[in-house]
Formats: C-alpha cells, sequence, structure tokens
C-alpha cells in the first residue's frame, strides 16, 4: 500500500509542478513589441513589408480595363459600371485595389507612419536611419500621390491613431497634399543615393523621388487641376524633370525586352523572384495555349498605333467614335497589322503574330477564338481578337510551366521621363525642345518612327498619342485623360472590338464592331470616396462633387 | 466534514488563488486514506430508531447492494436502532431480518426482502399460477412484484425471477418492476407463464448527465436534451453529427456536404445568439475534444446537451450551449460480445437539373441579339439555324445533350461499419472493449475518393479497494482519405459548369477533350491529375480514481487526467495530366498537358501536432438530514494545449513513381517550407451546491472561476454563478391522489456564461513575417504587425433564463417538456469596422462590443402506450429561436429599413427584385439601375427617389439558420419486430444563392451565359427573350458578363429553406429466443434503415438542390439505405 502512495504522489506532483504559471503564454511564431524595435535588422525587415503598399500592374484587372486599352471579359471589378459612367461611392468598393486605394493605402501609411514613432530611440546607425527613413518616406509620399490621382485632396495623417480616439479629420487641399508630397521627397531624396547600388535594385532611390516628385508636379500643372494655366507650376514641372535628364539612365534600344528584365532605363521598379511572383502569365496568356486572356487589347487602342513608314494614324476618328481608315496613313484595311509602329508588333498579340512558336489564330473558329472546335477553353477566349503581349515572358506558357514570370514592374522610367519633359516644354510654349525630346522616344533603335515636326494643336496631340502608345497598358493612360481634362470626349467613345472572318478562300474579312458604350460625367474625373469612409468620419471626410 | 470545510476555505480565501494548494490538500487526502481495509459486504452503520426502508438505503450508500421488497411487505414493522462497526451485511441483515419475520435472498448485487412464511391460503374457486419474470435480455428479474388485480394478494419474484400466486379464477395480474413497463395479464386457462418485461425509457428515474456529473431527471433543473446511443445508430450516416437532427430539441443541426471524411454537420444550440463564434462547447467524456462526427456510434452510451444555467458550470466556453458525450462502460456480468455489420449505399438526395443543349444554345444567340451594340452591324450568331435545329433534334454528335451531373455521379455508393464489442464486469472489473471500422467510397464515376476509419476504445473500471475505484479510457482512431487533387468543391464547380453539349472524348476514341481549364473533369475525378492522402491519428486517454471518502459518508474525491494526442499527416502529389487536341487541318489528335496541372509533378507534406492535457480534482459530498437532500461539488480544472504545424514542399519532380521529399526538383529558391507553433491554457475553478427537500423542492447553486491565455493578465479570470430551482408539484399531498397525474415540475434558471473563442493574444502587440520584397532579384524578408492590440480584451457573456415545465400524464400516455428562454450576450467579440474609418489605417482587434438578444422555446409531446404486444411511442419536437442584435459597430444607416440593429444577427441588405422589366417602354416608366434594360430585374424603389441605388435595398431578416426546427418520432414495436420512423424539418429560413459579397465567384449561379458554362433549367424557364413576347418572363435575360444588373444581392435568388423531410426510418427484427439460443447466440437483430429518404416539401425540387445546403457548389447530402446484422453471444 505504501508503494501505491508513493508512486501516485510523485505522478501528481509531477502533474501540478509549475501549474500556477500555466497562464502566462507567449505567441510561438510571432515577434513582440521590445524584440521588433531594439534590432535594427528586424526593422530593415520591417522597412522591406511595406513596399508591397505599392500597387504594381500584374493583376488580373489591369487599370487598362477601365480606359479604352484593354476589354475585360468578366466584369468582375465593376470595369463596366466605371466605363459606363455608373460608378458610385457603393460600388467602388468593386475595384480592383489599384483604383480602390483608400483602404489599403490608409493601412500602409500607419504602418510606416508607425516605423517613425517607434524608431525614435532604436539603436540604428546613422547610415541605417537615413536609408530606412528615407525608403519610407519615398513610400508615404508614393501612396499620397497614387491616393491624390484617384480622389483629388485628401487627408494628410502622419500620427499613429489608436483605438478610442477621436477620428474625424477633414481633407487636405489637391496643393496641400502637392507640398506634403514634395516637402517629404525633397528630405527623402537627401536621405537616398541618387542611384542604389547594383546589390540594392529594387530599394527606392534618390532618382525615384525625384521622378515621382517630377510626375506629381507635371500632373499638378495638368488643365484639370490648374485651371488657369498657371506657367510657374510647369516651370516648376519642367525644372523637376530636367534634374533627371541625361544622368544615369538611358533607353534601351529593344522596346519589348524592357519589361522583361532589369536594365538602364528603368529609375524604379518593383522586381518578382520564382517565390514572389504572380499568375500574370496565365491570367492574361492566349486561351488556346490555356491561358484565361483576362485583359483583352481593344480596337482603340490598336488605331492609335501609327503607320511606320508615314507616321500617321491609321483611322480618323469620327464623330460617333467609330474609326474610317485614312488610305493616305497607307493604312490597307484588308491588311489592318502590316506597316505599323513597331511598338504595337511588341505589345498586342494579334491574328497572324507568332508567339511561343505558334500563329494567334482569333479569327472565327481558330485557335485562340472562341468558336474554336478542337477542345480547350474556349469561353476564355478574347471578345477583341487581341491578346496581351507587354509584360509577358514568351519563355513561360501560361499553364504546366513550374517557372513564373520575373518581369519588373516599372513605376518609373527615362521614356516617361523624355515624354514629361517634351509636354511640359510644350505647354510652357517651347515646342522645339517638345518636339527634340518626343522624336527622341521614336527614335529608339528598334522603334524608328518618323520624326514630328507637327506644331500647336496638332503637337499637343501628338505629344498625347505618343504616351498613350509608348506607355500603353503602363497604368498612364486613366490618369492621362483624366488629367488633359479630355475625359468628357475620349470616355465617351465607344469601345470596338475585332470580329475577323476566314473565308473559304483563306483570305479574311475585317470588321470593327462596337463592344460597349461608354459613359463619363464630370464627376467621373475623381473616384468617388467609398461611401462607409464618409460615414465613419461623421462628416468630416467630404465626398467628392456629384456622387 | 472537516475536509469539505478546509476546501472551502481555501477556495474563499482569495480570488486570485493558484491551483497548486487546493491540488495538495485534495491529493494529500487522497493518499493517506487509500490504506483503509475494506471490502465490500462489510458496513458501518449508527442508526436510531429508523425504519426499515431507511436502513436498506443506509446500507445502499456503503455498498453496491440494491433492496428488492414489498412495502406491504414492511409496513408495521418494528423500527430497527443499530450501531456496528465494520460488520458483515450478512450476519446484521439475518439478525435484524428474522426478529421480523421477514428473510432474504442474495443474487448478485440484489438483495430480495420477503415475508419469511408464504403461506397462501388455499380456498375454493382459486387457482395456483406460477412462472418467471425476465427483461428483453432474458435475464431474470428479482423482486418483480405480482399482484392480483383490484386485490392485496401479491407476492415478489425469488431470486431466478420464478413467483407463485394463488389467485381467484378469472383474474387480472399486474406484473411491475422499477424501471420496467407493467404489463396486465389475463390469467385464463393457463397458469404457467413467461412474461417478459420491457425497459421503460420514459421513465423519470432516468439519469441525465450533466456537467461534472449525473443527476435523476426527476430532481433536474435546468435544461437539457437527450438523445440515446441506440437511436443515433439508427441513423446508418457515417458522420454521426447528423445523426442528432430532429432528435434533440433546441439543437439546429444542418448537413451541408456528403464528402467522405469532409460532411462534419452544422451544429447549434439554440441556434446562433452571438455575432460570433456560435460553435457550442463539445465533451467527449468530460474532455473538450474534437472529432464528435467521427465517434463510433456503438460506443456512445448517450448525448446531453446543456442548454440553459445548466450549462454555466462550464463558464467561460458554456454560452453557445455545451453537448456532453458519454460513452459506454461495463456493468457487472458476463462477459457480452456483440458484433454488427452494416451495409449502406448512398446515392445524393437531389442533383441540380442542368439545362439542355438546346436551351444552352438558344441562350448563346439570346446574348449575341440583346448585348450587340453596334448598330451598323448585324451581331455574329453563337450557332446558325441549322446548328439550333440540330440542337432540337439532339441526336447528331456535337449536338446532343449531357447531365454531367448523372454522367459523373454514381447512382449507388457503398459503404460499410463494421463493429465489435465487448462488454463485462465481475467483482472488482468492469470493462467495455470496442473495435470499430468505416469504409466509404466518394460518389464520382470512377473516383478514387476513399475514406477508412478504425476505431478502438477500452473504458475500464477496477474496484482497487473499498470505496476506490480507478478507470483507464483509452481511445484511439486511425483514419485515412485518399482523394484526388481537386477539391469536391472544384469537381461539382466543374460538373456545374459543363457545357450540356460538350462531350468528355473525342467522338469515337478514348482520348480526352479538353474542356473547361483545358482540362477534363476525368482526369480530375481520378489520380491523373494528382491526390491527396490524408492520414489522422489520435490517441485520447483518460485515467481517473474515485475514492468514496470511509470515514466521511458522502464524500467522495475525483482525480482525473487526460491526454491527447493528434497526429495529421496530407500528403498532396499534384501531377501532370493530359487531354488532346484536335487538329484542324489534319483531324489529329495531340496530346498535350492540361490547362490547370504543372508539367512536372510536385510534392507537399504536411503534419500537424496538437496535443493536450487536461487535469481535473474534484470532490463530491452528498449528505441528507431528514427529509433535506445536499450534494456538494467542488473543483479544480487546467487543460493546456500545443500546436505544431510543419509543410514542405517541392516542385519539379522528374518522375511520379516516388512521392517523396527527397526527391524532386533541385532548384532551392522554388522549394517552400514553413513551420507554426501555437500554446494556449486554461485554469478553472468551479463549484456546485443541491438542495431538497424531499425531492420537492430543488435548488441548485453554481459558481465558476474561469482563467484563460487568451486575456491579458489584469483581466483573466472572470466569474460565472447560475442558480436554479424547481418545484415537483406532483410530490405535494395535494396532488397525490390525482392518479392519473405521475410528475409534474415546474423549472426556473439564470446563469451567466461566457464564450471565450477568439483569436489568441489578441492583448500583445505581435509582429508576423511576411509581405516579403524582393531587391537585387532576391527575396528579402518583411515583418508587419498583426493588429492593433485590445489591452482590455475579454470574454462575451451571456445571461441566460429559463422556465420549464416537466410533466407526465397517464403514465407516459401524455408527457410534456416545455422551456422559454431568454439569453443576453454582451460584450460579444467584434471588430469595430463600421464606424473605424480607413484612414485610421487601424488593422482591428477584436473589441468587446456587441449585444445579442436570443429568444425562444423548445416544446416536446410524446406519447407512450403499450397494448398487448403492441408498444408504441411517438414524440415530437419543436424549437423556436430567434435572435435580435441589440447593439453591434454599424454606421448611421442611409434609411431606417436598413438598419441591422434590431434585426436577427446575419441579416443582409439586398435589392428587392419585383419583376422583369419587359421592353424599352416598361423600363422607361420605372426607376432603374443606369445600366439596366429590357429583361433585366426591376428593383423596388424603395424610398421613393425615383433613383434606384444602395440606398434601395431591403434587409432580409431569414438568414441560412432556421429560427424554427421541428422533428418528430415514432416506434412501433411488436413481438420480434421494431419500427422507427424520424420525420424532421426546419423553417424561417433562407438559402441565398448568390455568395458573399465581393466574392468572385458569387454570380455563377444567377448568372446565365454560354461563355461562362452550364446553368440550371430553372434559370432558363420563364426567362426575357430578346424579340419574343416577354410579357410573361419571370427570369431575367441572360448576361455574357459574369457580374452584371441581375446576378447580384437581390432578392431573386432567394430560396427559402424550410423544408420537412422523412430524415430516418427503420425496420428491425429480433430473432426469437429459442432459436438464437440453439445457435448458441443470445441475440441477433436484423435490420434495414434509411436516411434522408425524401423531403415532404421544400422550394428546391425544381432547381435539384437539397434544401439544407447553403451553397449552390456542394457536395450533396446523401441519402443512404442500410442493411444491418447485429449479433450478440
Amino acid at each position: 500500500m505504501k508503494k501505491i502512495k508513493y508512486i501516485l504522489y510523485s505522478i501528481l506532483s509531477v502533474l501540478f509542478l509549475n501549474s500556477c504559471n500555466i497562464l502566462d503564454l507567449k505567441p510561438l511564431d510571432k515577434l513582440s513589441d521590445e524584440d521588433v524595435w531594439n534590432d535594427p535588422s528586424l526593422m530593415q525587415l520591417y522597412v522591406n513589408s511595406c513596399y508591397i503598399a505599392l500597387p504594381h500592374g500584374f493583376n488580373q484587372y489591369m487599370q487598362g480595363s477601365y480606359t479604352d486599352e484593354l476589354w475585360s471579359r468578366s466584369n468582375d471589378y465593376a470595369s463596366q459600371e466605371l466605363l459606363a459612367g455608373a460608378l458610385d461611392p457603393d460600388n467602388v468598393n468593386s475595384l480592383p485595389t489599384h483604383l480602390n486605394y483608400w483602404g489599403t493605402a490608409y493601412s500602409n501609411i500607419r504602418k510606416i507612419n508607425t516605423f517613425f514613432d517607434k524608431s525614435q530611440g532604436s539603436p540604428l546607425s546613422e547610415e541605417q536611419r537615413n536609408g530606412m527613413l528615407g525608403e519610407l518616406k519615398f513610400l508615404r509620399a508614393y501612396i499620397y500621390a497614387h491616393l491624390l490621382w484617384c480622389y483629388g485632396g485628401v487627408p494628410i495623417i502622419t500620427k499613429v491613431y489608436e483605438l478610442n480616439e477621436d477620428y474625424s479629420i477633414p481633407r487636405n487641399s489637391y496643393e496641400e497634399c502637392v507640398n506634403f508630397i514634395v516637402t517629404e521627397l525633397e528630405e527623402a531624396k537627401s536621405m537616398l543615393p541618387d542611384k542604389q547600388p547594383a546589390n540594392q535594385t529594387g530599394r527606392a532611390s534618390g532618382d525615384a523621388c525625384q521622378a515621382l516628385m517630377a510626375r506629381v508636379l507635371l500632373y499638378w500643372a495638368s488643365p484639370l487641376h490648374n485651371p488657369d494655366n498657371d506657367m510657374a507650376r510647369w516651370e516648376r514641372a519642367a525644372k523637376a524633370i530636367e534634374k533627371l535628364i541625361d544622368t544615369r539612365y538611358s533607353l534601351q534600344d529593344d522596346y519589348e525586352s524592357i519589361f522583361l528584365k532589369d536594365n538602364d532605363e528603368i529609375i524604379f521598379a518593383r522586381q518578382f523572384t520564382q517565390s514572389n511572383s504572380t499568375v500574370f502569365s496565365m491570367v492574361q496568356g492566349r486561351s488556346g495555349d490555356g491561358g484565361h486572356g483576362t485583359m483583352d487589347p481593344l480596337q482603340n487602342l490598336v488605331n492609335s498605333y501609327e503607320m511606320k513608314a508615314t507616321g500617321k494614324l491609321p483611322c480618323v476618328e469620327q464623330s460617333d467614335g467609330t474609326y474610317r481608315p485614312d488610305p493616305t496613313s497607307g493604312y490597307d484595311p484588308q491588311n489592318p497589322y502590316e506597316g505599323r509602329d513597331p511598338r504595337f508588333y511588341a505589345s498586342i498579340l494579334y491574328d497572324g503574330s507568332v508567339w511561343q512558336g505558334r500563329e494567334t489564330e482569333t479569327f472565327k473558329g481558330g485557335r485562340d477564338n472562341k468558336d474554336y472546335t478542337g477542345g480547350g477553353s474556349t469561353w476564355l477566349a478574347s471578345e477583341t481578337s487581341y491578346y496581351l503581349r507587354k509584360f509577358l515572358d514568351e519563355s513561360i506558357p501560361p499553364t504546366g510551366s513550374s517557372q513564373k514570370p520575373t518581369s519588373p514592374w516599372i513605376f518609373f522610367r527615362y521614356a516617361e521621363v523624355l515624354l514629361n519633359y517634351a509636354e511640359a516644354k510644350f505647354e510652357l510654349g517651347d515646342e522645339d525642345t517638345a518636339r527634340k525630346y518626343l522624336n527622341m522616344v521614336r527614335r529608339r533603335s528598334s522603334v524608328r518612327m518618323p520624326d514630328v515636326t507637327d506644331s500647336g494643336e496638332t503637337l499637343r496631340k501628338r505629344i498625347r498619342n505618343e504616351r498613350r502608345v509608348e506607355l500603353a497598358l503602363e497604368y498612364h493612360r486613366f490618369f492621362d485623360v483624366r488629367r488633359w481634362k479630355i475625359a468628357e470626349e475620349t470616355e465617351k467613345k465607344p469601345l470596338i472590338s475585332m470580329e475577323i472572318i476566314k473565308e473559304d478562300d483563306q483570305t479574311k474579312k475585317y470588321t470593327e464592331v462596337i463592344k460597349f458604350r461608354r459613359n463619363f460625367y464630370p464627376k467621373n474625373y475623381y473616384l468617388p470616396i467609398p461611401r462607409t469612409e464618409v460615414e465613419k468620419s461623421l462628416g468630416s471626410i467630404e465626398q467628392n462633387p456629384g456622387y | 466534514m472537516n475536509v469539505i470545510q478546509n476546501v472551502v476555505k481555501i477556495k474563499c480565501k482569495s480570488t486570485k488563488f493558484c491551483g497548486t494548494n487546493l491540488l495538495l490538500v485534495l491529493s494529500f487526502i487522497f493518499l493517506t486514506t487509500i490504506s483503509a481495509n475494506a471490502q465490500t459486504g462489510i458496513v458501518n452503520l449508527k442508526l436510531e430508531n429508523v425504519t426499515l426502508p431507511r436502513l436498506f438505503q443506509e446500507i445502499e450508500k456503503q455498498s453496491t447492494y440494491r433492496f428488492s421488497y414489498r412495502d406491504a411487505d414492511l409496513t408495521g414493522k418494528e423500527p430497527v436502532t443499530v450501531s456496528v462497526k465494520e460488520q458483515s451485511l450478512k450476519s446484521l441483515l439475518t439478525g435484524i431480518l428474522s426478529k421480523r419475520n421477514l428473510q432474504y435472498q442474495v443474487s448478485g448485487n440484489k438483495i430480495l426482502i420477503t415475508v419469511s412464511s408464504t403461506q397462501s391460503p388455499k380456498s375454493t374457486g382459486k387457482k395456483e399460477v406460477s412462472g418467471v419474470v425476465v427483461d428483453d435480455k432474458g435475464e431474470p428479474i428479482i423482486g418483480a412484484n405480482i399482484i392480483e388485480k383490484g386485490t392485496t394478494n401479491g407476492i415478489m419474484t425469488d431470486a431466478n425471477g420464478v413467483f407463485s400466486l394463488t389467485v381467484t379464477a378469472g383474474a387480472q395480474i399486474q406484473v411491475s418492476y422499477i424501471g420496467y413497463l407493467s404489463q396486465e395479464i389475463n390469467v385464463g386457462n393457463k397458469s404457467d407463464f413467461q412474461i417478459i418485461l420491457k425497459e421503460d425509457l420514459h421513465t423519470l428515474e432516468e439519469v441525465v448527465v450533466v456537467g461534472y456529473g449525473t443527476r435523476q431527471k426527476s430532481t433536474l433543473t435546468g435544461s437539457v436534451s437527450s438523445v440515446k446511443g441506440t437511436e443515433i445508430m439508427k441513423s446508418p450516416t457515417a458522420n454521426i453529427s447528423s445523426a442528432f437532427a430532429g432528435r434533440l430539441p433546441g439543437v439546429v443541426v444542418n448537413s451541408r456536404s456528403g464528402e467522405p471524411g469532409g460532411d462534419d454537420a452544422s451544429i447549434l444550440v439554440r441556434g446562433r445568439g452571438t455575432t460570433g463564434d456560435s460553435s457550442p462547447l463539445i465533451l467527449i467524456d468530460g474532455v473538450e475534444r474534437p472529432g464528435l462526427g467521427q465517434l463510433n456510434p456503438n460506443d456512445i452510451e448517450s448525448v446531453n446537451v446543456l442548454k440553459d444555467s445548466e450549462a454555466a458550470i462550464y463558464g467561460s466556453r458554456a454560452s453557445n450551449g455545451v453537448i456532453v458525450v458519454t460513452t459506454k462502460r461495463g456493468v457487472k456480468g458476463k462477459p457480452t460480445i456483440n458484433f454488427s455489420y452494416n451495409q449502406t449505399f448512398a446515392q445524393p438526395t437531389r442533383n441540380p437539373k442542368m439545362a439542355d443543349a438546346y436551351t444552352f444554345a438558344s441562350v448563346a444567340n439570346e446574348i449575341r441579339i440583346r448585348e450587340h451594340a453596334d448598330p451598323n452591324t448585324q451581331p455574329v450568331m453563337a450557332y446558325t439555324p441549322e446548328e439550333m435545329e440540330k440542337f432540337r433534334v439532339g441526336t447528331e454528335s456535337g449536338y446532343t445533350s449531357t447531365n454531367f451531373f448523372d454522367e459523373m455521379i454514381r447512382n449507388w455508393t457503398p459503404q460499410h461499419r463494421t463493429n465489435l464489442s465487448i462488454s463485462g464486469g465481475g467483482d472488482r472489473v468492469n470493462y467495455f472493449l470496442s473495435l470499430g471500422e468505416l469504409k466509404q467510397n466518394g460518389q464520382f464515376e470512377g473516383s478514387t475518393i476513399k475514406y477508412n476509419q478504425y476505431n478502438i476504445r477500452s473504458n475500464i473500471d477496477v474496484k482497487v479497494a473499498h470505496g476506490l475505484t480507478a478507470s483507464l479510457d483509452v481511445a484511439g482512431q486511425y483514419d485515412s482519405r485518399h482523394c484526388p487533387y481537386y477539391s469536391a468543391y472544384d469537381l461539382i464547380s466543374h460538373i456545374f459548369l459543363y457545357a450540356p453539349h460538350w462531350q468528355l472524348y473525342w467522338p469515337g476514341t478514348d482520348y480526352l477533350q479538353p474542356l473547361r481549364g483545358d482540362q477534363n473533369i476525368v482526369n480530375m475525378i481520378n489520380d491523373n491529375a494528382g491526390w491527396h492522402e490524408i492520414k489522422n491519428s489520435k490517441f485520447e486517454g483518460n485515467l481517473s480514481l474515485k475514492w468514496e471518502v470511509p470515514w466521511v459518508k458522502g464524500l467522495a474525491l475525483t482525480a482525473r487526467g487526460s491526454y491527447d494526442a493528434r497526429f495529421k499527416y496530407w500528403k498532396t502529389f499534384q501531377t501532370p495530366s493530359y487531354v488532346y487536341n484536335k487538329d484542324g487541318a489534319t483531324g489529329e489528335y495531340v496530346k498535350r498537358l492540361d490547362g490547370m496541372g504543372p508539367a512536372k509533378a510536385s510534392l507537399q507534406d504536411r503534419s500537424d501536432m496538437p496535443s493536450s492535457i487536461y487535469l481535473l480534482l474534484k470532490a463530491d459530498y452528498s449528505h441528507s438530514f431528514g427529509d433535506h437532500n445536499l450534494d456538494l461539488m467542488l473543483g479544480y480544472e487546467q487543460t493546456q494545449t500545443k500546436g505544431y504545424y510543419l509543410s514542405a514542399s517541392k516542385p519539379e519532380f522528374e518522375s511520379t513513381s516516388l512521392p517523396i521529399l527527397n526527391v524532386g526538383g533541385t532548384d532551392k529558391t522554388k522549394w517552400g517550407i514553413e513551420g507554426y507553433g501555437s500554446e494556449f491554457a486554461r485554469q478553472n475553478y468551479l463549484g456546485r451546491l443541491n438542495y431538497d427537500y424531499k425531492g420537492k423542492y430543488i435548488l441548485q447553486g453554481t459558481l465558476r472561476v474561469d482563467g484563460s491565455s487568451n486575456f491579458p493578465k489584469n483581466n483573466r479570470f472572470g466569474y460565472f454563478p447560475s442558480f436554479s430551482a424547481a418545484w415537483r408539484l406532483s410530490e405535494e399531498s395535494f396532488m397525490k391522489n390525482m392518479d392519473w397525474l405521475n410528475n409534474l415540475k415546474v423549472r426556473a434558471s439564470w446563469g451567466m456564461m461566457g464564450n471565450d473563442k477568439i483569436d489568441n493574444f489578441q492583448y500583445l502587440m505581435t509582429y508576423s513575417y511576411g509581405n516579403n520584397y524582393v531587391v537585387n532579384n532576391m527575396d528579402v524578408q518583411g515583418i508587419y504587425e498583426t493588429r492593433v492590440p485590445n489591452p482590455n480584451v475579454t470574454w462575451e457573456t451571456s445571461k441566460t433564463w429559463n422556465v420549464g415545465l416537466d410533466a407526465n400524464l397517464w403514465n407516459g400516455k401524455l408527457g410534456v417538456e416545455f422551456d422559454y428562454f431568454r439569453s443576453m450576450r454582451d460584450d460579444i467579440l467584434g471588430k469595430r469596422n463600421a464606424t473605424v474609418p480607413g484612414y485610421t489605417g487601424i488593422t482591428l482587434p477584436d473589441e468587446n462590443i456587441a449585444s445579442v438578444l436570443n429568444r425562444g422555446f423548445e416544446l416536446v409531446l410524446t406519447h407512450y402506450n403499450t397494448a398487448g404486444d403492441f408498444t408504441y411511442s411517438i414524440s415530437g419536437n419543436l424549437a423556436f429561436a430567434r435572435n435580435e442584435v441589440k447593439f453591434i459597430d454599424e454606421a448611421p444607416a442611409a434609411e431606417p429599413y436598413q438598419v441591422k440593429t434590431g434585426n436577427p444577427y446575419g441579416s443582409e441588405l439586398y435589392y428587392d427584385a419585383i419583376g422583369i422589366f419587359k421592353d424599352e417602354e416598361h423600363l422607361a416608366s420605372y426607376p432603374h439601375l443606369s445600366n439596366a434594360g429590357p429583361g433585366d430585374l426591376i428593383f423596388r424603389d424603395t424610398n421613393g427617389d425615383g433613383v434606384i441605388n444602395e440606398k434601395d435595398q431591403i434587409l432580409i431578416t431569414k438568414t441560412d439558420i432556421p429560427e424554427m426546427t421541428f422533428g418528430l418520432t415514432g416506434t412501433v414495436q411488436y413481438k420480434g419486430f421494431d419500427l422507427s420512423v424520424l420525420l424532421q424539418g426546419q423553417e424561417r429560413c433562407n438559402v441565398p444563392m448568390v455568395k458573399g459579397k465581393g466574392n468572385i465567384y458569387s454570380n455563377f449561379f444567377s448568372t446565365m451565359s454560354d461563355t461562362w458554362g452550364g446553368f440550371l433549367q430553372w434559370r432558363a424557364d420563364g426567362r426575357w427573350i430578346p424579340g419574343a413576347d416577354n410579357s410573361n418572363a419571370t427570369m431575367p435575360r441572360a448576361n455574357s458578363a459574369n457580374a452584371n444588373v441581375n446576378s447580384g444581392y437581390n432578392t431573386h435568388w432567394i430560396r427559402n429553406g424550410g423544408f420537412l423531410r422523412l430524415k430516418n426510418l427503420e425496420i428491425g427484427y429480433t430473432l426469437p429466443k429459442p432459436i438464437v439460443n440453439k445457435m448458441g447466440l443470445s441475440d441477433i437483430r436484423i435490420s434495414a434503415s434509411g436516411n434522408n429518404l425524401f423531403l415532404i416539401y421544400d422550394s428546391m425540387r425544381d432547381l435539384g438542390y437539397d434544401p439544407e445546403t447553403n451553397d449552390y457548389w456542394y457536395y450533396s447530402i446523401q441519402r443512404t439505405i442500410n442493411f444491418g446484422v447485429n449479433v450478440t453471444f
């Protein structure tokens, strides 16, 4: 009996040992405040994570599908609502992050503000501190700039809100936001190297700050925000742009490869790796290869590529938004893809273009057409007869490969700087300089389009079309037509698709067909602020007019 | 008594006390007394002037013996005064009884008291009858009363169940025994009787399992629903959770899926009372454990659901109700070996009724016409008139209609369950041992889905010494599940979206066509595209010691520890699979990779290793003084759980022959390795006091103090009291002479409970790894703030009132149980999404902000009767529960009718669809969305402002959780036959056929488009057609875009989820004893049963959906037909 007693007693004692503190537990896979803010390497990790705030474009639903560049087949993200001018404070939440940016933006702003608060007193060297603060100031400025372009003036928040505070805060004006961004960027620039060393590419640099500042100032000078056409703003923009010209960047010879790997034209880009990548190749691939063809380039975009020989647009736009071929341009409607701007071939897959060892077939019944009968996901076929080529890596098939795309998403590149400069100089009345920089872009060795010699309003149109073509699908068009204040004209035009019938004699018949009728109201120059945000602010946030 | 006081003192000393003191005291008492030498049959008594029944009671308390006697034999006997120590029962009884002209017989643990000299007066007109009384297992019943009806003439059966009585010729004899149904028998000419008494399942003395103990149903003060294991076994479902439906009043059970190994039903007690986690606490043999659905139904003794403050003894986890599952234990007797085998055939209750090819093609052309935007050109039609004609005829290859649900889903899928159990017991050891096996296959044609489950259990009780019992319960489970790489949801969605004119193979070949996703469902259903192998092992062990302290009468101490460990191993191998393209020019078939898988196989291995240690120390004390009965329970409990997770993956396997991680691609940048860990602990103190006076006035009070590592130090302990009372009116003397009233009890209770199910460590500032970035073409790690901490986070609390009434009239001919409850839930954890603006950037933690009031009732009516060989029962139950959000974080609503506060939780805003715009004229006549056109739904301009926008949405207050549930059970027994029927249903609920807002798959049900894939015939019938007469159109037009005016949140896509179904039907036959005995067996029962047999009414018939689903792509719940045989040796 005694034995049993001892055995039981010892079992019980072991069981109850330390039972007093069993509730004092810590997370096993998370870090604490103390861990993070006393360790410079963890703080650097914190900075790294803030880069996800930048809205890169390798999405299934690209910004081009909210303009006359791309057609979104499924309308999953309210593109048709926006295109019909039916966007409102409720359905604005259905837009993809790059256009429904409010929430993402501010949660990242808080993240960055938290760093500014908590890193005070952290054991950082001067170099470390400058590097981290510089990067974060650039990122925060970028977030504010993107907010500004979407919504107009937004509340500038630099403090860290906690629970149970008074959250009412008014919107700052567009000008206040511009000034805040520029000041911040000047400061960030002073903390960062002009160009990051090779082993740090991908991080914000002084030049990235300058490029952002230049774009913010160019937008600020543009008609939508500068109704009185204050020349000082154009001047200021031009000055900011100038600082990047003839410095560390140059135009790449091959247009198509700019978008596939790191190169000297890139001022700032987001890079990708095998483990940090997207499904872009699959969602944008041709349906005949198992791709989803989610974003279909529109005829409207195709028609904006000039004829290589004449430098003229192939078609004349008519008042109802449809196109009439311009015979003087050299355009042959029966061979619509011949003799075009080389950038067309580098950006768009059309019927007959060879890609991944196979001709694209978008004619009715062709392999990449929805009436194909040879099997496959024909319901994913393009509805415009075009597929995307720009950004896509030809060596990666849409499906079956474990290789993932690592093309960089470019936020700023040298060609934009040149076009920005051409635009600013034109608006300042310096047409020679404007033409010079415009033609610089056109003279890229793989492009070599005829020089522009126009002037006046025609030159303005040429500059704008050059921007449309050179920067096609790079998330510029949506903001450009707005800041130029031409959206009430351009964004009311119908979206056009191509229908190709292959006759029995193997000849093809091309018909342009209206795909979608758009609408645009003056209120649409800015996106509505989500209704819930206005309501939650208890009246301190004012809705954009018209919504 | 001293000991108890000590314990109480310690418990009261401080509120923030530490468990160890109490533990040590308890364990000390425990250990010092093991040496007490006692053996059964030895008693200590000190009684003065007590009646014989009282004496027997006292002896029963000290031993396992139970007395049987006739009241009449004991009345008028001289009172007993006795003072003995360590005396043998035998000598004690002989002495006391012989003086009073009584004698006793011992059989097993039964002691039968009879009058010493049974001299029956013999006179004319009398006859002697004799016989034997046995139970339905054939065991003799000792001490059964045999009375000549209308007289006091009677006798009791002896140790062999035998009786002999002289009665008047032509008399009736009544045979009765406690716990069994009485029988009346006409003597007639017969003089030798074999009487089988059936157990009375409706007896008041039914024992109900409550928190940390059991209680007689008659003295229960709370609301508890019970179902016996034998009832659960009637529903031959592989997953037992769905067998609760309709059997437990107040418990809402919905089967959402019938997938083998993934078919746990959703279970809610009294509906949903919170905006937070509303799942009930599930205890298996006293320990919170997952895997209720995977229990072996043969192991279950009972399932009890504590619905009101009866659950309060579980404190911070009790708010959503507590389900207490008790497994079987051995009882003293010879070993009983039971073997059962059930062969089951399963099929979907319903398959979606898809549109045929002609409808599909018509819709394709209608879209081309309706959406053609260019007035200058003609629409290019999808199909020419010639092709349309071919579709209409439907015989030519490529134009035929296939219903892929019929094609891909088997009509009957076999499954079976085998069980073997051995139970019994002797003087010292009782045992229950069982082994169960279950095998299920998937419903798909050519499917590789397989589910195997093995359960073992060994529940052993050992009487170590007098008053000391040790129990060791060990349960093990191993299950393995094999399924194709693509989930059942993927498969169903593909089948749903396959166009009806598609063909799986190129005509005349066995080459698979590339279909949706350039893949083919045939590859997805079998292992061609890869597979998952999921293996679960589970060990659950309980060791408990119970010691009835010899020198403190009525005191029992229990120590109990359990260790549960689970191991889940999950291997996923995705392999390339192939389809064929047909070359348009040459007509050749070209083999190609499918469009969804990789070119080379990839492997992922995952393992998950949660474990928990549970400890309970408990003291029970019961004492009676005069007519006052007192029970006190005090306890300490702690739980520690830990979890580890590990995952590794590699792509680019050159061959698919070795799915093991050391093979595979060598590019390390493509490898994936992950690991996580977690810890959690609880510490609880509990106490309960029960008091009753003569079993008439019953009071109960409980208090629980709960501590949880989920909450910050200063907020870690919560206090949960409860009070309840019952009054048994039927025990009052003024009601005693109402013969028809067997029981009448009113009950009332109030209790405070909690709900602590939230994410861990919300009170701490934490940072997680993630949001990596790329620098110089290489990954750099990131960390980010997980959320803003809430230092005040604590549990939800509920205050629950319950009043109830139990009545039993005319000996079970009418039983009534009624409960009304009102539960106010405060401090519900929720995020202040609606009032904290997004521009603060705060990632919100849970805060204790919301309040919900839940009210309802449960009514159970039973009728129970025996007529000759017929025994039958009918039991109907009806439960209603409706919650009302008293406070949630809600932004000011745009319109008063959109306010969610004050309505049931889960209410959603929908446009109110009131018709179809017939044409342009009609469109112009009523406000509409700017992108609406003819053929689109008309949304009601609710606020009448002439504009349709979100302000016109109305609040739909019915959710997918039914407010009303009901069940009706009927049983009939006739000789060897038994029949049971269960009807089950629900009302006041909706099935929204659109998914959550923002879900990109939300629209596949409502969109009707050839480009998006197949759709229901129901969707196409009555649709708006361009150019046709649409005056009677009831369905909106077809749309090419997935998200369109018609497809979003509107009332057109809400279906009523109410139904009534024949849930279960079972017919059994027990072979006659003589035959069975000749075979050397003791019992054979064969049975046939069906589950989910058919729906009596519902609103999903036209769609081909089971009304229990809440999704339009789901693995249908199954109708099963089962044949079983049960043999007892």
